[in-house]
């Protein structure tokens, strides 16, 4: 447990002032580094970074370029415009289609991390929440459920803020795989011109976006981690490997 | 414990609050709204966004989007290595690539005179025929195509069964529209169906001792697979026809509507003595057969003497794609086009070789010689009726004459010229690699049609049948028993190289046999100048190999002058 807890305090200390819960159920000891290595802090991270875009951006509503948080505060003031009120549904469509992937991510593991859920709501007092809410619902009532429950930016605003607690809390939970991420950055850091090199040869058949690259450069970390010396004849064999190491 | 432990130890008691519980945001969403009203700098910081650590190339990753530019032909050759795709290659589709054997109409038995000696002058007959044979053989021993296209190979069936399996896997699942072992099991319950209807006309007359006939039809050929509606629907379904009448239209009926070869045949009258009479013939087919239309209810095949070009590229790219989960639906419509594309153009070249049948003896001359005998039964049997009763025999044996036509080849499938397993796996060879499996996995299933020399083999038959006829009634009853030796192949209008290629010995059409019952009536009906025999005609097919049961009816007008 204090291990845990160095470990976690020592990755996020510099990077965020949230009070991240150390969660303590059981199935941290099982998916910790196994199930949740760095990919799933990579994925964690980056649905925060989303999260944090969704609040921060601006849409225009009853003619004006508002946030998400500017409405809650009108709808808390009761100073909110019956146009503005409206515009919720947009803000609703937009993070369902935002929060998509994370649901085709999160549907096959719902009933692992539910307990990790419930453990994150209770102990921040958020028992009732519409997050603690997604735990009990079945498969495919995702977005229903949010757009059946969501009547307020408010509603809409404390579903984000469950959210990146939650992330938080599990980030903080499993130290492995933030030391694992650690090491990736590490590693990817030494490699990086290999990568580099690899991309602008003859044979490069990806983007730099999307699952090929981020495979591609996965495993150029794993296994070339330690080679520097990067010539174009290596980079052929390396991405040939890569491909045969993929489709076998 | 070393000193940076005990040092963090410390820390972590001084400022660890993992297991205080804040009250303040942002557990609560209106401490978080105002906080974020005041610009508190924690809650600016909680809500901001910030660098992550540095890795920009990861932000983009979701959802994945992954772009394919050219795919690696070594990673194809491995896919399809995994997939098994060797093993299946390996396996002969084609068991045969023959012709079916058909007998000529105007070999028929129907269609030949119940007299040796012909009436003086001159004589016309119609005759209204439909012949039906809703069994044909596909080969020689069987009218099932699993003989001819091995639908039913368990070899085959295991290798496609597993590669289907590995491709499961690798596209997690999804579903592939187009299903190979549905489409292969459907076509194993296809059977092969002719149907001919049209008039067979004669004429001629005798001379003295000389006689001279002559005979040409006039007629609707089809050619069809069967398949129950049911199956039909299904298999036009997979090959993207929402129509399955318009895909049995296009595929799987070849028709044409015109006039056979003609036969003139000279006869002279050998013997002619109070029992019997005796005529011997030389007769010849001439290849007069022509349509007049084409695709009437189906449509016309031919199969080109080139292997077909796919787009294997766009394949694999899709094929990744999926993989990757990024498959556009542009690409899925491309993909599934060159697919079936593919098997349509494999389709048809099928249906050249068995459904496009030319309406005579695909223009081979014909020469023969027969020998027809009439004996009164009279002389052995002392009954009233017996004068009126004889013996009517026909044999007849004819030669074809050499001709080219079209015939059809499969690659020879040697697995022995296939890359060992360390070629298959050296990266300096995967271009190459990839080249000869993509011509496998076309040269596999599809045919060539080619022009060739063909000689084919000698037809005979023989009729015979107890004719009654007094002189207004007739009727007759007998057997018809027909065959055709293997045809001979010589040379074949392609570069040696490719010839080299083929499977020769599939392609030769078999041996035939027909033998039949035959029956018949008529009324004679006579008037100044002219006798006019009004009679219906019937066959059907006892045994028969090489080609299938046929039944045959006509309706006859018979004219002597």
């Amino acid at each position: 447990m204090i291990k845990k807890t160095f470990l976690s305090i020592s990755m996020l200390a510099s990077v965020s002032f949230v009070q991240a819960l150390i969660l303590e159920s059981e199935i941290l000891n099982y998916i910790d580094g196994t199930i949740v290595g760095w990919t799933s802090v990579n994925s964690i991270k980056i649905c925060q970074k989303k999260i944090r875009h969704f609040l921060k951006e601006q849409r225009t509503v009853d003619g004006v370029s508002q946030k998400l948080f500017d409405l809650a505060i009108k709808e808390k003031k009761n100073t909110i415009t019956p146009l503005e009120r409206e515009g919720l549904v947009d803000f609703i469509a937009d993070f369902v289609l935002f929060f998509e992937p994370f649901i085709i991510t999160l549907e096959p593991i719902k009933q692992g991390i539910t307990p990790l859920v419930v453990e994150s709501c209770q102990r921040r007092n958020r028992a009732n929440s519409l997050l603690a809410a997604w735990t009990k619902t079945p498969e495919g009532g995702t977005e229903e459920l949010f757009r059946t429950n969501i009547k307020t930016y408010r509603a809409l605003g404390e579903l984000c803020m469950d959210l990146l607690n939650f992330t938080e809390d599990i980030l903080s939970s499993c130290p492995k795989a933030i030391n694992a991420y650690h090491d990736f950055i590490d590693h990817y850091r030494k490699v990086e011109p290999l990568v580099d090199a690899l991309l602008t040869a003859d044979k490069v058949i990806i983007s730099h976006h999307g699952d090929l690259y981020y495979d591609l450069v996965k495993y150029i970390v794993e296994h070339f981690a330690h080679d520097e010396q990067v010539t174009v004849e290596k980079t052929n064999k390396l991405y040939t490997s890569y491909n045969i190491k993929k489709y076998l | 414990m070393n000193l940076l432990k005990r040092y963090g130890l410390v820390l972590i008691l001084l400022t660890s609050s993992a297991d205080v519980i804040s009250t303040d945001y942002p557990n609560d969403i209106d401490a978080l709204l105002d906080g974020y009203l005041n610009h508190d700098a924690k809650v600016m910081e909680f809500i901001d966004e910030g660098a992550d650590d540095g890795l920009d190339f990861l932000n983009d990753m979701m959802p994945p989007s992954p772009m394919l530019r050219m795919v690696d032909p070594f990673t194809i050759v491995q896919l399809l290595i995994e997939l098994g795709a060797v093993d299946i290659l390996q396996q002969d589709f084609f068991l045969s690539t023959n012709r079916p054997a058909r007998r000529s109409l105007l070999d028929m038995p129907l269609f030949q005179p119940n007299k040796a000696v012909f009436p003086i002058p001159c004589f016309f007959n119609t005759q209204l025929f439909f012949d039906f044979t809703p069994t044909a053989r596909f080969t020689r021993t069987s009218s099932n195509i699993n003989s001819y296209i091995a639908t039913s190979e368990p070899s085959l069936l295991a290798a496609l069964d597993e590669f289907l399996k590995a491709l499961n896997i690798l596209c997690n699942g999804s579903v592939v529209t187009l299903s190979i072992p549905l489409v292969l099991e459907i076509i194993s319950g296809m059977t092969l169906v002719e149907r001919n209807i049209g008039f067979m006309f004669q004429t001629g007359g005798r001379w003295d001792r000389l006689q001279l006939r002559i005979l040409f039809p006039l007629y609707y050929h089809e050619r069809n697979f069967f398949l129950s509606q049911n199956d039909l629907d299904t298999l036009a379904l997979q090959f993207g026809f929402t129509d399955a009448d318009l895909f049995d239209d296009s595929y799987a009926v070849a028709d044409r509507l015109g006039i056979g070869d003609t036969r003139i045949e000279f006869g002279m009258h050998a013997i002619e003595s109070q029992w019997c009479d005796m005529v011997l013939s030389l007769y010849a087919t001439v290849p007069t057969a022509f349509a007049f239309a084409k695709g009437l209810a189906g449509n016309t095949y031919k199969a080109p003497g080139t292997y077909p070009s796919v787009d294997f590229n766009a394949l694999y790219e899709a094929a990744l794609a999926e993989e990757g989960g990024s498959e556009t639906l542009a690409q899925q419509e491309q993909s599934y086009q060159i697919l079936t594309g593919f098997l349509l153009d494999v389709w048809k070249r099928i249906d050249a070789a068995l459904l496009d049948n030319g309406l005579g003896n695909e223009g081979h001359f014909g020469l023969g010689g027969s020998l027809a005998i009439d004996a009164r039964l009279d002389q052995w049997v002392a009954q009233p009726w017996a004068s009126c009763t004889y013996w009517h025999n026909r044999v007849a044996l004819e030669y074809l004459f050499k001709g080219d036509d079209t015939r059809f080849y499969i690659n020879k499938n040697n697995p022995a010229t296939y890359p060992t397993t360390e070629e298959f796996n050296d990266p300096a060879l995967a271009e190459e690699n990839l080249i000869f499996l993509q011509n496998e996995i076309i040269n596999r299933i599809s045919l060539l049609g080619l022009s060739t020399k063909v000689q084919p083999g000698i037809i005979g038959w023989w009729k015979s049948i107890i004719a009654y006829q007094d002189p207004y009634w007739g009727g007759y009853a007998g057997t018809d028993l027909w065959f055709q030796t293997e045809e001979k192949h010589e040379c074949i209008s392609a570069s040696p190289d490719l010839v080299a290629t083929l499977d020769l010995c599939k392609s030769i059409m078999p041996w035939a046999f027909q033998y039949k019952f035959i029956a018949g009536f008529g009324y004679t009906h006579y008037t100044e100048g002219c006798t006019m025999t009004l009679g219906i005609d019937g066959d059907v097919t006892l045994f028969t190999t090489g080609v299938g049961r046929n039944y045959m009816v006509t309706l006859r007008l018979d004219a002597q002058f």
